[in-house]
């Protein structure tokens, strides 16, 4: 499952329970992002079947993102944090200069997720 | 001309050793135009201003912010996109006009961004959308508190109604201090 377009990717990894986003995402709001929400939301099942059961989440190539991808980001984190069952894994990149200011918070708003800055 | 309505200080063009200027109308904005400006301006900007130590990808994520907002929700007429060289932080200044209707949600939004703490504003903000269908869903006060929280970045807001018009022309100024 993945959706490639000129500006990013987003790619489901399923033998390793992964969902990799990579590219620029500038959408405009959240119904321009639904389909990547979707994507994440199946990201989940996949990972459900897992054991343990730990969704990993790859913004390593994921260059930039607009406030509206943040919100995408936070609001996909109280998603999993609220259904329960699921671990959360982020990894990120020091070199894409919005990864650590905007990916540090996470960890505020579900303290077992695992943030992996590189 | 009605009266300017501050929030923050806004500061002007004898503060600045340089200006540049980009105008655009509304009408020849589509929402690739935010990113089309960003990278333009921020990759020039590298190289005008080498002797200065900023983050181009700070720059790039304001303006894009910027950009986005005002394609979103100006009114027609022309945005005017500023960046300007500082002693003390490079700024970038947008204005454009917005319906009355709007300039007043923008207004309590931006004087909330102003006063409040950035963390607790950001958390709050994430849980209102939480609440919101997607269509309600905005990334616009998430951008704002962002721009505080993560990039130090400093906020000031000019809102100049106009007299027998409903068209506020609205400034929104974010000063990134040099590194």
């Amino acid at each position: 499952m993945s959706i490639r377009t000129q500006d990013y990717q987003a790619h489901i990894d399923e033998a390793n329970c992964k969902l990799i986003l990579s590219g620029s995402l500038r959408l405009n709001a959240a119904p321009e992002y639904q389909p990547i929400s979707d994507l994440m939301d199946a990201a989940c099942v996949v990972a459900q079947q897992g054991s343990p059961a730990i969704l990993t989440l790859d913004l390593t190539d994921l260059r930039f993102l607009n406030s509206s991808g943040i919100n995408l980001l936070y609001q996909f984190v109280l998603k999993v944090k609220k259904q329960g069952g699921l671990g959360l894994r982020v990894l990120g990149s020091n070199s894409n200069a919005w990864q650590p200011k905007s990916l540090s918070n996470m960890v505020k708003f579900m303290p077992t997720l695992e943030l992996v800055m590189t | 001309m009605g009266g300017l309505i501050a929030i923050g200080r806004l500061r002007v063009s004898s503060e600045f050793d340089d200006e540049f200027y980009l105008g655009l109308p509304k009408s020849l904005a589509p929402w690739d135009a935010a990113n089309h400006v960003a990278q333009f301006l921020s990759a020039w900007l590298e190289e005008t201003l080498k002797q200065r130590q900023f983050s181009v990808d700070s720059l790039n994520y304001v303006i894009n912010e910027l950009m986005e907002n005002a394609i979103k929700y100006a009114a027609d007429g022309r945005i005017e996109l500023a960046v300007c060289v500082a002693n003390d932080a490079l700024l970038v200044s947008l204005t454009h006009p917005l319906l009355e209707s709007r300039a007043k949600i923008y207004q309590a939004l931006a004087q909330q961004v102003f006063e409040a703490d950035p963390e607790l504003l950001f958390a709050e903000i994430i849980e209102r959308n939480t609440d919101a269908d997607a269509g309600e869903q905005t990334g616009a006060g998430l951008g704002l508190v962002s721009l505080r929280q993560n990039y130090q970045a400093g906020l000031a807001f000019g809102f100049q109604r106009q007299d027998s018009s409903e068209i506020v022309q609205t400034t929104t100024q974010v000063s990134l201090p040099w590194q």
